[in-house]
Order: C-alpha cells, then structure tokens, then sequence
C-alpha cells in the first residue's frame, strides 16, 4: 500500500544478522550463565514488589541471551536449539541464601540430583534443595552452581529454583525454557508445526510474603513461618499484570498455526479461555499427546505447561484470560491474568525493511484498530543512523499485509526497541533500539542506537 | 446434626412436601428448562434482586432476565439450534456497565453501546446487541465479561445449548455417540455473601476479589435441598430451574456439566461411571467430524472446571450386581435389561466335578475376566431341576467351575436340585433369582434415609418404622449426584447443603406411570 | 412379579439421620461361598499427630477383620481410628463381604452418629451398599451391617462414611480400595502384576505404592473434639498430607508412633508410609486418589517421567470398537477430591537417587505454620 525507495543500510543489518545467524547455526552445547538477583517489580497500582529473579550474563553461540544482563521475572526464556541435546546453566548467585535450578520435565539422567537435607529438632531429614545449590553470597563472593541436562528432549517447560521452591519460587526465580524438534516445529509430529509462536507465561504475587522476606521476617521464630496463608493479590502474564493499554501479543496470521506455549508457574490452578477461538491442545509438560484436544479453554494446573495451536481464520484481536477470573490488580478490576492476541496485526513485512522502513503499531481495541507509523532513513553527516518520522495513522486495508512478519515495538519510557523477525520464526531476529531525539526542525527523530541479535 | 437449624428443617419440609403433593411424577424431571425464540431473537435484561439459599440466605445478586421478568439465576437458558443466526439484546437496568460473552462461539459481533475490555457493553440504561451463528452443537455457557471477577460472582451467568442438525432431539452432536435417552443440566457456582453484603450496601469500592472465599454452592442456581423443590417454584421466584434428574433402567442420561463460576469442582456421580463424550463442546474423537466419541473417558468424578464444558452420558442397568435386583424368584419372568446371557453346555457335567472345566457354545455373553454366577437347566426355564455353578473363563468358551451346588436354602420356588448334566443342557450367566448375600441388621440398628423405600430390590418398598423414608413413591434408586469437595456440602456454615442433588432410577416396569420430557420452556418470539 | 408401593408416611420427622436406641450386637457375615473376601471395620474415634506435632482429634476406620471374638471389636475398635483408614484390597471376582461395626465416638459421648461405607466409584452400584445416608440405610452405634459387592472392575478406588459427609470426611473417615484385575498371575512381557486386564502389560508394574492426597483443617479438629459449632464455612485445610502424614513423617517407613497422648491408648493411628523404594529398571505404579474436602492438588514426581495409565478406576483406552490409547506422559497430575489415577513410573535409565513427589501447589509445603513439610514425599531408586 506504500511504496519505499531501497534503502542499504537495512538490507545491510539484515544480511549481517542472517550471516550470523547462518555460521553459528552449528551444533554444540548451549551453555547460559545465570545470575539470581534481587529486583524490585512496580505493579499498576504503584506497590513495587521486592523480587528474585534471574538474569543471562551471557550465553555460548548459538544460545542466545535474551536481555543479556539485566534481572528479570520471569527470567531470560532459554531457548535450545533444535540440534542441541545438551543444556548447560551456570549459575551465579547474588542471593542472601541458597538457590539452585531444576527443569521438571528434563532429566539430569547421567547422575541424579543430589538433594541437600536438613535434620529437625527431631532428628527427622527434611529436603531444603532437590539438587546441588549455589551457595549464598557472602561479601563479595557469589555462590556459584552448574547444572547439566543431556538429552535435551523438545518441548515447553519451566526452570525454576529447586531449593525452598516454597518460598523461592514465589519469591521469582523461574523462567521459560524450550526446544524444538525443528525450526517451526514443536514436537516430532506435523501436527505441531508452527508458523507463528506466542507464549503465556502465568505467575502469581502475594505481596504479603515478598514483603515479609524481603525486610527479614520471615523463618522460623519470626513474623511468617510458612507459605501455608498464601493469598496472591497480583496475577501476571509475562512478567506483567495487565493494565490498560498494555500491548497485545502478535499471534501471527489468519489461516497460520500459531503456538501457543501457556505456562504457569503460580501456585493456583488457572484455567485459561480463548475468547473466539478454539484450539488444539497438542501437549502437556513437554509431552506430545497422542490426540490433540479441541478446546476453547485448557486446565492449566500449577506448574504445568501445556502447548496448542490456533488457526484463526480472521484477524483481529481476541483476549485469552484466565477463567478462574484473577483478574483484578489487588482489589482494582481491569487486570491480571489478561492477554491479547492480535491476529494479522499489519505490522512492517520483511520486505518494507528492505525497503524504507515501516512500522506498524497495534494497539489494543476492542474495534481492532492497527496502527501504523513510517521511519525514513536519512543519511547524515555523522556516524548516527536518524529515522525521521514521515506518516502515521491508522491502517484500513490490513489485508494487503498478508504474508508480513510480524515485529513488536516496546517502549521502556525514553526509548523504543523494535524486534524485528527474520524468518517466520520468530525466535529468530534483532533487535533496534531506538532513541527519541528532540529536534526543532518539526520533524521526529529517531536514533538508531543499537542493533543486536535476539530471542523474542 | 449439627448446626442444623429451622430455616433449613423449613425448606426440608417444603421440598418433601412438594414431592409428595407431586406423588409420582415430579415435575420437569425430563429434560433442560430454558427459553427458545421463533425469532432466534432474545432481550436479556441485566437487573438486580435476591435469590433465596436453603440456610436462610438472602443475597442481593446481579442476574439476566428474560426481557422484563424477574431477575433470574442463573441466566435463561438459551436452546438454540445448529446454524442459527442469533441475536441477542442486552438492556442493561444495573447501575454499572455489564456485558455477555459468549466463549466457544465465533465471530460474535456486537453492536451499540462502548469497547469495555472484552466485548462491547451495555453502559447503564444503555444497549448491546450480539450477534453470532451457533454453528456447531454443543453445551455453553455465556457470562459477563465486564469485571467479570465480580459480575459472574454476582450472578450474570447462564447456559447455552445448541442442538445438533442431526436428531436434534436425542443426539447432543452429530454422531451417534452422543445418542441420548434423557438429559439434564449441571450449571455449578458458587458466591461469596460477603461481596454481595457489600455490593447491595452500595460499597463496590470495598470489594476485593482476591480474597473471594465462597460459602454457598449451587447447581443451575440453587443449593440442596431447593434443588429437588419444582421448577419454577413460588418460594424461588429468581431461581426457577431445579435438578431432579430421573431415569428409567437401561436409559442413558446425557449430562452436560458447565462450570459456571471460578473454583473447580469434582462432580461425583453416584450409582456408575459416566461417560464423558465432549469438552467445550467438542466430542472427544481422533478424527474430528467423522470419528464419533472414540477418545471418551470412563470417569466416576468429573473435574467441572470454570468456563468450561463438559458432556457426559451415564446409564444405569444394575448389571453385575451378583444378587437379582429386582427380588425375584427363578420362576419370575426376566425384566428388560435384566442380564441373562444363555447357551448350551458342550461339554457333560457330572455330580461332585469340581476344578473341571466346561465348554459351552457360544460365550459371547458371558464375562471375559471375572468370575460368574451361571445356572444350568435342562428343558424350559426355570426348568424343574438345575444348578447354581461359579465359573471362571480359561480360554475361549472353556470354563472352570470353582463352586457348585450354590444358593441352596434360598431357592423358594421350584426347589429342586441336580447335579448331572449332559451335554446339550442349558445354562445363562445372570443374577436371576439371587437372594441378597447377606442379612440386614435389625431395624432398629438402622438409620434409614428419607428416599430410602425400605427394601434393597428396585421397584419394592419395605418395611420401615414411623418417621423415616417415605419420599421415594416408586421405591427408585435415590443416588447423590454432588461436588466431593466434601465443603461445598454446606449451605453457609450449615450441612447438608450445597453443590448436591439426588438422581433417581426408575423401575423399568410399565405400571409406573412413564415419564415423559416435561421441560418448562419459554418461547418469546 | 410384584410390584409393591408402600404407603407414604405423613408424619414425618425431619431429623434424618435421627438414631434409635437399640439392643445392638456384632454380627459379622462371611458365608462359605467360592470366591470369598471378608474384611471387618469399625468405625469410631481416635487421633492422629501432624509433622508438627500437634496432635488431631479424628473420626475414623480400624480394622478388626482379625479380632476372632466379635464382641470384642466394640473394645478393640475403640479409639483406634487410623487416617488413612485401612487399605482395602480384593480381587476381580471376588464376592466380597464387608462388615462395619460402629464401636461410638469414645471422645464425643454425646454423639450418636450412625456410619456407613461408600465404596467410591463401584459401578452399577445399588443403593442399599451405597452408604448415602439420603438413601440408604447407615448403622447405629454398637451394630454391624454386612456390605456385599461383586468386583468386576479392577482399579483405584476409595472407600468412606458418606454420613454427614462434610464432618466425617473432614474428620477423616477415609481409605483406599484397590481392587485387582484377574489377569494378575499371568506373565506379559516379563510382569505378573498388573493394574488393568490390558492384555498388553502395558499396565504391568513391579511394585506398587499408595499416594492418597488428603488434608485436614486443625480448627474443625479442635472444634470437634472440644464440642463448639464446627466451622463449617471457614473451612480450609493447612495440613495437607500423603497417606495421612505430612512430609517428613511421610517417608518414616514404618508405622508412625502413637500420637503422645494418653487418651489414645498410645494406639499407632497412621500406619501408611509414603516411602517409594524401587531398583533401578522397575516400574513403580502409584495409586494415586485425593480425598481432600477442600482444595484440588497437583502432584508432581520431578525426574521421573509420569504415565499416567488410569483414571477412576478406568484402564485408560477408549470405547470400542477402537478401545484407543488414551494413555499419557506428564510431569504432574491435578486431582480433585474423590478422582483417582494409576501412574507407572518406568525406572529403566533412571539413575539410583533420591526423587521427590510433591504438591506444585506450593503453599501445602508446609504443616500448617511449619515450613518444609506437607504433602511431599521420596522415591529412593537403588
């Protein structure tokens, strides 16, 4: 609907990235380094929440760290490739106790975990860690842990902490992990093959026990002795509870798979509802059903992954939220446990990036509204790569847009990151930071500050 | 007998009355009560009012109405039929936005009033028409989707049913396996009075739905005992459907099971498996559209989770029971359903032969792993001599007997023995003419249940002193059909109540009165 | 055939799980037929002690089936209530005979409440067996009602007092019943012992172990056993447990010791270990039932993968002609109350080790105000 001029230095990131993406496409052990932190979360209502959460300090090509270094809840998702059987985490810990990380689902089947016990005051053994931990940090110095998984088996699953999970795992450290059999496929069936992917990653916050861990009230002899008066005020879909404007999902295309990976790692049972929509429910916990099951709604048990497929056959905008109706933000309606999934969102193609640059902005609306914005390349005199803003508005003619990929645009408040696709997949793909530069000449501007490869 | 008090003790009353005054036939016992439209065109009005529970409850609830009748809960139940195009107009007379939406059905468009988050709604005094085609059968369920953490709990819920394009009147899809003899409807909910004390006070600002902590427990919007109270019921006036499923023996009951709130709850039948044959409205099968149910699962307790759907079929044929159901002697002719797998003996059998084994014609009938109660005759049935064996297959139609001459004191008709057969001698694997095992204790070492008829045998009534049993007219079986989240047996701190409701099966025999499908619907134009 | 209406009786009480009094005695039926399975309960009162150490008031099961002279179980079944109840298990094709003497409430003289057994899940059942007080019959303090079911179908079941059903489950009348497929002696593909007559093995097993989800509410407890208003409405359960122990008394492989005090008669009342051993190349099946009053649980077995090969009592194949393998691979299993299912654990390639089986609804890791503990166990592969 617009036509673009070429523009080089597009094309240009594009083929580095597809180049580098190429040569380290080889097989090897995917290795993550992981670092437990504390962070502090701030919730819609303006409590911020004192979390634990992982962080991926770097990875071994071809993994990838997804927001190399910064703490998050959940933690970086860990992807392994399709032509990995080994996974490896290295673990850094920043804690003021112990942590380690299991993956239910997975096998550490060379040994077997070694859990480490306790002894009450009545001589009983009880488990304070399933496997080997990471000791606190004392001073200076982090605990440190690795943990190796042979035999990589494909499939959605979550890692999380394997000691105190009572507590540590409300407290945050948990993240996605996944393979797949192959590019575009989840499992070793066609039945699970996918053009577009989506994950819904379920977590629950009782502020009351956050709080009392973080000032130290809670253990034996204090203020909070068990998790048992657990009572979640938050309820968080990626590492967020929605509020109003929240960006939808992008779920692909009409007449496309898309996979849906719905993880909960909450201590309730939830059962999210597809609002619109059936779908194919095709696994559960990594393990690929022998028939799928057609539902519009999917019991998603605490700690369960289950993975399924959508075929819209339309586009628009269709909600996906959790029917047990956590869907308040503490005692404020019109949160939680609630996600869009924007189907054919007329996002940039694959091909306007070749060309002058476009960006297409969904926002969420009931009326299914897409929103597009253009940026030119302006070449200039410094080494900056600008992007003026030539047009935005609203698209009407969304159906010229099949066949495109789609792209997200995040905002952190100064600056934009755009993900851009490369391939259909898009777990494959970089990365543009943008940055807002003020300027008199009426026009908007952006810089492009950074380009990087990235998991989305 | 605890906490146990009068408004309860009241409603008892009530209910028994209203059974007995109804004698045989209950009412609507056949089948869903709901609101069907020439038009496919239906005016639900949100509104708000109070619904009555067992314990003395009042409670200010939220409900749809059918255009301006009462507030009811739960919502009308809408029967559809496959490929309708469907309308539906939501008036809202709340004083908050309120809206419908309409899981498992595509594309519904809606039109009027403003975008809320999940639908367009109905802003107060204000309009919403939706419009979808119900384009496959199926059991569903439509809610509030504006703060429908609260508006569900409130009360705005009800029931979809949309019958198939193939014998829509005893198939729930468009298979045969879905073949059904009677049906009925499961809506389970469940409300917190504390968030209704609020709201009806006019603090909906107070209400904090994370620290919903239920109470109350219905089905289709009441809780035992009212749900065996007619439907519609004076004293319920905002709660007109009721669940007294009812069967005859051999007949199957499809039961479509919705939940309709937020908790989970582990619906237990009573009396057998069930069968589950679709979820959200999908049969279970390996193919879908041609396979028929072939994936569904053989259940004693059903996870009825919230929003989803769930389709059953149960049946009852007492079979298997290892004593005659109905109380009969040998001489009494066999009742329909009643097992009596009969063949010819191969093999002879002589007198004190035990561990040999036997071999008849033709075993199709007669069990593959358990053992079995058999009789052997000669000549016409009951025959004047014949024999009780027990047997157990080896292979194919080779039997071990593992015990003969069995049953001898109870045989009260024709008593007479044998133990020499020849080959080309008849026998039947069946429980005809068993006496019960065992031996009921004195009466007066029993508390007896007020369905209970006083005798073990389907159709006989027995003896029972003054004050106890005597609402089960056609001595049925009475089997509780309840959450076994054993809590929500409670109606407000007081048991029993709740998530609960009795089925009964019925005598096949004719001279009870057939019960036809009697369902109390509505037809708006 | 006759066909008999009994009058209806117009005054009616409405107490109706109203007791009489009676001039009771033990009476236990175990006739001489073939293929006979006799087990004899009394149902009363007794106590328990949680992981913590508080101790529990219960109502509950014993069994007795060995006590020779019957009068003597009124004595002996006294305060010797177990949670879980005792274990129940019959063979297909077993006529089975169940004897329920109700030896009273020893803590709660003023109580008078009948009991019954519900067998949970016995299909085709009648209602005279059914133990639904509604409809049925229950039996009074100091008497003996005989339940008789032909087992035909194999599988997981439960059994319990359905009388005043939220109390008495509460409080803990509660037990497994296992019943056996015929096709056990056979060998299939190197097993003896299996859950379902799969024709296969592929229901086979090695060893078997029970994993009966429960949970108590100390409140209702202490209310009961203290004669105030049960709080029914607030009822919610902080001590969540694998057969009748919260972690770690669950992997105590023997009996746990009497609860310390003396109104029980230092009776050992929780006799079911939740200690999985097996050796490496074994197939564990694990019985798998929830009899909580309260909440559903997910239970996960983390390191070994979960088949889940039953369901209620149910091999897990679909109706004919197809009979399809609805069998399936998990990590956990969502339970609600009164649900079963048959999970093998194949160890082949499992390394020897410790191996935890927990709730993944984490906050019943605890025994009520006690960290570490709840419903959580350990498989020990050697």
């Amino acid at each position: 609907m617009r036509k673009r001029s070429a523009m080089n230095i597009m094309k240009r990131i594009l083929l580095m990235m597809l180049f580098t993406l190429a040569v380290s496409g080889m097989a090897s052990a995917a290795t993550f380094n992981l670092r437990a932190d504390v962070i502090t979360k701030a919730m819609p209502d303006g409590a911020v929440i004192t979390m634990w959460g992982f962080a991926c300090d770097s990875a071994t090509a071809p993994a990838v760290c997804p927001n190399q270094g910064v703490v998050t809840v959940p933690g970086p998702q860990l992807v392994v490739p399709s032509n990995d059987n080994t996974l490896t985490i290295n673990l850094t810990n920043n804690l003021s106790e112990p942590v380690s990380i299991i993956i239910p689902g997975q096998q550490q089947n060379v040994t077997a975990m070694t859990p480490v016990k306790f002894t009450d005051s009545q001589g009983r053994k009880r488990v304070m860690s399933f496997t080997n931990q990471a000791a606190a940090k004392t001073g200076s110095v982090s605990g440190t842990a690795a943990y190796t998984w042979n035999n990589v088996r494909p499939g959605s699953f979550i890692y999380q902490s394997g000691t105190h999970p009572a507590v540590q795992i409300q407290m945050g450290l948990y993240g996605a992990m996944k393979k797949d059999f192959a590019t575009g496929q989840a499992y070793n069936s066609s039945s699970s093959q996918y053009a577009n992917e989506v994950i819904l990653f379920y977590s629950e916050i009782d502020s009351a026990l956050h709080s009392a861990v973080a000032t130290g009230n809670y253990g034996p002899g204090k203020a909070v002795t068990s998790t048992t008066h657990y009572e979640p005020k938050y309820f968080l879909v990626n590492g967020e509870p929605f509020s109003a404007g929240k960006a939808p999902v992008l779920a692909g295309l009409p007449n496309q798979n898309t996979l849906i990976r719905f993880m909960n790692i909450g201590l309730s049972d939830l059962t999210p509802l597809l609002q619109g929509l059936y779908m194919n429910i095709i696994s559960e916990d990594g393990n690929l059903l022998r028939y799928p099951r057609n539902q519009y709604s999917v019991i998603l048990a605490a700690g369960k992954t289950i993975d399924a497929i959508i075929t819209p056959t339309k586009s628009g905008f269709y909600p996906v939220y959790d029917r047990r109706l956590k869907l308040a933000n503490g005692p404020s309606t019109g949160g939680g446990m609630l996600t869009y999934l924007n189907v054919n969102s007329p996002t940039n193609c694959t091909a306007n990036v070749l060309s002058n640059f476009s960006l297409d902005l969904p926002i969420v609306n009931v009326s299914g509204t897409n929103l597009f914005a253009d940026l030119q390349y302006v070449p200039g005199t410094t080494s900056d790569i600008m992007l003026k803003l030539t047009d935005y508005g609203t698209i009407t003619d969304s159906g010229s847009f099949s066949g495109c990929q789609a792209s997200t645009l995040t905002f952190d408040g100064s600056n934009f990151k755009l993900h851009v696709p490369l391939a259909r997949y898009s777990n494959s793909g970089f990365t543009l930071d943008l940055q807002y530069v003020p300027s008199t000449d009426g026009q908007i501007w952006f810089r492009l500050t950074s380009v990087s490869s990235a998991s989305l | 007998m605890k906490n146990k008090n009068l408004f309860l003790k009241t409603r008892l009353l009530l209910m028994i009355l209203s059974l007995m005054v109804l004698g045989v036939s209950f009412s609507a016992e056949g089948a869903i009560d709901g609101v069907i439209s020439s038009s496919n065109h239906f005016t639900l009005t949100a509104k708000s009012g109070y619904i009555d529970t067992p314990e003395g409850g009042h409670l200010f609830t939220w409900g749809y109405a059918l255009n301006n009748a009462n507030m009811q809960y739960p919502g009308p139940t809408l029967l559809l039929k496959q490929n309708d195009v469907v309308t539906v107009t939501l008036k809202n007379e709340l004083t908050v936005p309120v809206s419908i939406v309409f899981p498992g059905q595509p594309d519904v468009a809606a039109t009027g009033g403003v975008p809320g988050l999940l639908t367009m709604e109905a802003p107060p005094g204000g309009t919403v028409d939706y419009m979808f085609t119900a384009s496959q059968p199926g059991t569903y369920t439509y809610y509030s989707g504006t703060m429908p953490e609260l508006q569900v709990e409130m009360g705005l819920v009800g029931a979809i049913i949309v019958r198939p394009s193939t014998n829509p009147s005893t198939q729930a899809y468009n298979h045969a396996s879905s073949a059904y003899d009677r049906e009925f409807l499961y809506l389970l909910t469940e409300m917190d009075p504390e968030i209704h004390r609020k709201v009806s006070e006019g603090r909906m600002n107070e209400v904090d739905t994370t620290t919903f902590f239920p109470v109350n427990w219905f089905i289709n919007g009441r809780s035992l005992p009212d749900t065996l109270l007619e439907a519609p019921s004076l004293l319920l006036p905002s709660q007109p459907y009721n669940i007294v499923p009812r069967m005859r023996v051999g007949e199957r009951v499809l039961v479509r099971m919705i939940g309709g709130g937020r908790d989970f709850h582990p619906l237990h039948l009573h009396g057998n498996h069930h069968k589950v044959i679709a979820r959200d409205a999908r049969l279970l099968e390996s193919t879908p559209g041609t396979s028929g149910a072939d994936l569904a699962e053989m259940l004693f307790s059903t996870t009825v989770a919230s929003g989803q759907t769930t389709d059953a079929i149960f049946t009852w044929t007492g079979e298997n029971l290892g004593w005659d159901l109905y109380g009969h002697s040998f001489a009494d002719p066999l009742v329909s359903n009643e097992t009596f797998a009969e063949t010819t003996l191969l093999s002879s059998l002589s007198s004190n032969a035990f561990s040999t084994s036997l071999t008849v014609a033709d075993a199709s009938g007669f069990p593959a792993t358990s053992s079995f109660r058999a009789i052997v005759w000669s000549g016409t049935f009951p025959g004047t001599t014949r024999e009780i064996v027990r047997l157990k297959r080896s292979f194919g139609n080779t039997f071990t007997i593992t015990g003969r001459g069995l049953e001898m004191i109870p045989l009260t008709q024709g008593n007479v023995e044998a133990s020499n057969w020849p080959s080309g001698s008849r026998i039947a694997y069946t429980d005809h003419g068993r006496p019960v095992p065992v031996k009921l204790p004195d009466q007066l070492d029993l508390t007896n249940g007020m369905f209970w008829s006083g005798s073990p045998f389907l159709g006989t009534a027995g003896p029972l002193p003054p004050g106890e049993g005597g609402f089960n007219p056609n001595s049925g079986f009475f089997f509780m059909w309840h959450s076994h989240s054993e809590k929500e047996l409670t109606n407000n701190n007081v048991f029993p109540g709740g998530l609960a409701s009795m089925m009964i099966v019925e005598h096949p025999d004719p001279l009870i009165a057939p019960f036809a499908d009697n369902p109390n619907i509505t037809v708006v134009p | 055939m006759k066909m008999r209406y009994r009058y209806l009786i117009l005054a009616i009480s409405l107490l109706l799980f109203m007791t009489n009094a009676a001039i009771a005695a033990v009476n236990v039926q175990c006739p001489g037929v073939p293929d006979r399975k006799c087990v004899h309960l009394s149902s009363g009162d007794g106590f328990v002690q949680m992981a913590d150490g508080t101790v529990l008031f219960i109502f509950g099961f014993s069994d007795v089936t060995n006590v020779i002279n019957p009068q003597a179980v009124l004595s002996v079944g006294e305060l010797a209530a177990t949670f879980s109840a005792p274990t129940i298990e019959v063979s297909e094709g077993d006529q089975f005979y169940l004897t329920l003497t109700n030896v009273g409430m020893k803590m709660r003289p003023d109580l008078f409440d009948p009991h019954t057994v519900h067998f949970h899940g016995f299909p085709n059942a009648s209602t005279i067996f059914d133990g639904e007080p509604m409809a049925s019959i229950a039996i009074n303090q100091g008497a003996s009602l005989t339940y008789y079911y032909n087992i035909v179908e194999p599988g997981t079941y439960l059994y319990h007092c359905h009388v005043e059903a939220t109390e008495h489950m509460q409080m803990g009348m509660l037990g497994n019943l296992y019943v056996h497929p015929s096709q056990n002696g056979k060998s299939i593909n190197g097993f003896t012992k299996f859950v379902y007559n799969d024709g296969d093995g592929s229901t086979g097993y090695d060893v078997e172990f029970p994993l009966q989800v429960g949970s108590f509410d100390p409140r209702f407890h202490i209310a009961n056993l203290e004669i105030e208003p049960l709080p029914f409405a607030g009822m919610k359960d902080t001590y969540p447990m694998f057969n009748g122990r919260g972690y770690p008394d669950t992997v105590n492989p023997g009996v746990l010791p009497s609860p310390l005090i003396a109104e029980n008669n230092f009776k050992p009342s929780q006799p079911i270990s939740s200690l999985i051993t097996a050796t490496k190349g074994q197939r564990i099946l694990l019985r798998i039932s929830s009899v909580s009053t309260v909440d559903f649980h997910t239970v996960t077995v983390l390191g070994i993968p979960m088949k889940v090969v039953g369901k209620d009592a149910r091999m897990l194949r679909g109706p004919a002609p197809d009979y399809r393998d609805l069998s399936y691979y998990t990590n956990s299993l969502q339970l609600g109350g009164g649900e079963t299912a048959d999970v093998i654990l194949d160890t082949t390639g499992i390394s020897p080790g410790t191996y935890f089986v927990y709730t993944t609804n984490l906050e019943h890791l605890s025994n009520n105000e006690e960290d570490f503990g709840g419903m959580m166990t350990e498989i020990i592969i050697n």
